[in-house]
């Protein structure tokens, strides 16, 4: 016995993960699904003819593929990160992924105040999965089906499933491969947002270096051809007004340069889309406010 | 390359298989030459480039070494020039934009803009993984050599099997050449329960690492990332805990699984944690802390400075120095030396007061005292996690209001966080008590319980992991 430990923990731990496996249903694997997607995300070297730009709260509220069927079937991607803002390396890489050769051109921006401030213009998130797609990316292509047989358990998950009860609340997530996370809770609770906004601007409001950055490249892109289009995605009316009394965004004088610039701003009515938690869109409203922006773009492009 | 990855497990599988063979062959240079070979495509995977400043700096300490022995007359010069070789590394590659920062506020003051961090080159921005623990090492095989407290060796291969080892070689443990160099040469052959043993530690570290370190992580990263989030008093203990906890498992974690990986080698690394949150006090708690390196410090800088030899306000004065430059070590940012400063207070004060011996003596008095060193020890992570001074002066201040007013907040991450801590938590108190159900076993069941055990963490590495992170000491 003691010569065997070594193999017969293997064998054991084999045969348990194939029971393993075999019983899991497909929300367990949601971790291996959110790593493929931003994985996906870093290593997509394709370009398109609509690309949209932003935070969360455009990757969950802008579907691609119904922006498309609504907009002559034009390819679009939704190249949104975490808590990102317009920094540099950002634009640089929203303008890379927009197909130079195509007739129509367009990069729709998700402007929060959020994406305006100095701590999400250094986009955290955006250079980590462009570091990690690219550090994993030698053995992580064809990996999918071992990564699915292995993908870890949520243990808060586990534990309600071993006790019998199903999970009442939390984020219900399919993410797509044009960039769109679908996104919704069983039980909505608009106010949850508000807690993690409090004092997100406290030393970190708009700031207006980023601003200038921003119109820079919007200068550049509409030189270019590009339409630049951007708006500011609906949340609850609560986040609404604390962004306005604490984030420092003049959204008047913002249009105002931004048009200046040759953007073209969309207003919205917040109040024909829901949230799930005050801050992002559930998904029979990201589908409709896809839809919309489509509709409304192509009313006012030449 | 990461102990948690997949390249890792072939990189691992073919090392093995291949080691296996050339052990057999019982030629030494072989082996020396093979683990070399390994060890550098180990960390290559990294940054091949990074593979010249390792080799440069076991350079000079080798021809260093053999200076020291040929010409006693000028062994002085040796020593030092292995030093500048070693310290001037880590000054190039670990402090310049530190030191650039500070030295442009001070010009600052004076009215110049000397704009000296723009004008280090790109690569010298660039910390290579590992670069404070092979440095160290190096360093200390020289002095040993100084110190006639080891012999040099003369086959270069030799040197670099141990200067660049792979399970040690990016986050430690810091291994000595006097204990290292002659397990080398033994070419021991491993025994079953040597396997054994090792297979265990290497699973234990995994599970540290990979279940409890990485399920904690986005909770303290969640909280850290904004200050600002809640002044809630208990929230951010919870905060904190949660990331002495997290870097105490990642860093032990690793430590296993370099221990485990050099059993399977035949070799032997010494403890390099032991429980250090069921310390009494702080000096018990730098005992059972990263032992590798505190007892580097001790005896590489603290007793060459003179240790206790000089009386007690010397002594005191020594320490404030190992102190300083141990929370240098760490990290070229100030929050570092505020770390290792504030844990020089708490010894100073530990010193000239014996508050332990005296809350020994009183009922409930041991719990007290391993209550109070926790908070302490506790108070210096925030100042390590925090990104500025300022943050951790926030986060202390919020820790001690005892406010209960702001939100708690919770969110799926914390959630899993808290789960995870709550897990770890118990861990710990089932070791502080000795409570190890499979010792009540009859042997025969015992032995099968250890399978068990070592089986059902298998799965939990497999199952329960968090979301891959690189070891935190690599930053080191």
């Amino acid at each position: 016995m003691p010569e065997r430990r070594i193999p017969y923990v293997i064998i054991l731990v084999a045969l348990l993960s194939m029971l393993i496996f075999h019983s899991r249903d497909e929300m367990d694997t949601e971790v291996l699904r959110k790593q493929q997607y931003w994985m996906a995300k870093g290593r997509n070297t394709n370009t398109y003819p609509v690309v949209f730009g932003g935070d969360s709260r455009v990757f969950r509220g802008l579907s691609p593929k119904h922006f498309s069927s609504e907009f002559m079937d034009l390819d679009a991607y939704n190249y949104a990160f975490w808590s990102n803002g317009y920094g540099k390396d950002y634009l640089e890489g929203l303008e890379a992924k927009v197909d130079s050769g195509a007739d129509t051109r367009i990069i729709i921006l998700g402007l929060s105040p959020h994406t305006l401030t100095r701590k999400a213009a250094r986009c955290d998130h955006y250079r980590d999965v462009m570091k990690r797609s690219g550090e994993r990316g030698f053995f992580s292509a064809g990996m999918n089906r071992i990564n699915e047989v292995f993908t870890p358990f949520k243990a808060l998950d586990l534990t309600a499933k071993m006790s019998g009860k199903t999970k009442a609340s939390g984020v219900r997530i399919t993410y797509h491969s044009d960039g769109w996370v679908e996104s919704y809770w069983i039980v909505p609770d608009t106010a949850h947002a508000a807690q993690f906004y409090k004092d997100i601007f406290k030393d970190n409001p708009v700031d207006q270096e980023v601003i200038e950055g921003l119109l820079d490249f919007v200068r550049r892109w509409t030189g270019m051809g590009i339409h630049v289009v951007a708006f500011r995605p609906p949340t609850s009316h609560t986040l609404v007004q604390y962004e306005y009394d604490n984030g420092g965004f003049m959204e008047e004088a913002f249009i105002e340069q931004f048009s200046a610039a040759g953007g073209i701003w969309m207003p919205l009515d917040i109040d024909a889309y829901q949230t799930y938690d005050g801050s992002h869109l559930e998904h029979h409203s990201a589908i409709r406010l896809s839809a919309d922006l489509a509709r409304r773009i192509r009313k006012v492009l030449p | 390359m990461l102990f948690n990855s997949f390249v890792f497990l072939v990189f691992a599988a073919l090392f093995f298989l291949l080691l296996y063979f050339v052990r057999r062959s019982g030629k030494l240079n072989l082996r020396w030459g093979f683990l070399v070979l390994a060890s550098f495509f180990f960390y290559g995977w990294w940054d091949w480039r990074f593979l010249f400043l390792i080799l440069a700096s076991g350079l000079i300490d080798y021809f260093g070494a053999l200076g020291i022995q040929h010409f006693p007359a000028r062994k002085k010069f040796f020593l030092i020039l292995s030093l500048l070789g070693n310290v001037g590394s880590l000054a190039v590659f670990k402090y310049s934009g530190f030191i650039a920062d500070n030295l442009d506020q001070v010009m600052a003051l004076f009215g110049l803009d000397s704009h000296l961090r723009e004008q280090i080159p790109e690569f010298m921005l660039i910390l290579p993984v590992g670069i404070s623990f092979y440095t160290f090492q190096s360093m200390s095989y020289t002095i040993d050599v100084y110190r006639k407290k080891l012999k040099p060796t003369k086959n270069i291969l030799h040197f670099f099997a141990y200067l660049s080892l792979f399970p040690q070689l990016v986050a430690g443990p810091i291994v000595r050449a006097r204990d290292l160099l002659p397990q080398l040469k033994a070419l021991r052959p491993t025994t079953e329960m040597e396997r054994w043993n090792g297979f265990k530690l290497i699973i234990i570290g995994f599970f540290k690492k990979v279940v409890l370190a990485d399920n904690i992580a986005p909770m303290v990263n969640s909280g850290f990332a904004n200050i600002h989030l809640t002044d809630n008093g208990p929230f951010w203990w919870l905060m904190i805990i949660g990331f002495a906890f997290q870097i105490y498992f990642d860093f032990s974690g690793y430590s296993d699984i370099a221990r485990g990986l050099a059993k399977w080698m035949g070799l032997h690394f010494r403890l390099n944690f032991n429980h250090p949150y069921h310390s009494k006090n702080l000096r018990e708690f730098w005992a059972r802390w990263h032992i590798s390196l505190s007892t580097w410090f001790r005896d590489y800088v603290y007793i060459p400075l003179g240790g206790s030899r000089l009386g007690k306000w010397h002594a005191l004065l020594f320490m404030w120095i190992t102190m300083v430059v141990s929370g240098l070590w760490h990290g070229a940012a100030w929050t570092f030396i505020i770390w290792g400063a504030l844990h020089a207070l708490y010894l100073s004060l530990e010193r000239l007061t014996q508050w332990p011996r005296h809350l020994k003596k009183i009922p409930g008095g041991l719990f007290l005292s391993i209550l109070l060193t926790n908070i302490m020890v506790l108070v210096g992570w925030v100042f390590f996690r925090a990104e500025s001074a300022g943050d951790a002066v926030i986060i202390v201040r919020n820790m001690f209001a005892f406010k209960n007013e702001g939100a708690f907040v919770i969110s799926d991450v914390i959630r899993n966080g808290l789960f995870w801590l709550g897990i770890s938590l118990l861990i710990e108190v089932l070791a502080y008590f000795r409570i190890k159900p499979h010792i009540y076993l009859p042997h025969r069941y015992g032995r099968i319980a250890d399978m068990l055990y070592v089986a059902g963490m298998c799965l939990a590495c497999l199952y329960l992991g968090g979301e891959g992170n690189v070891f935190i000491y690599f930053q080191f």
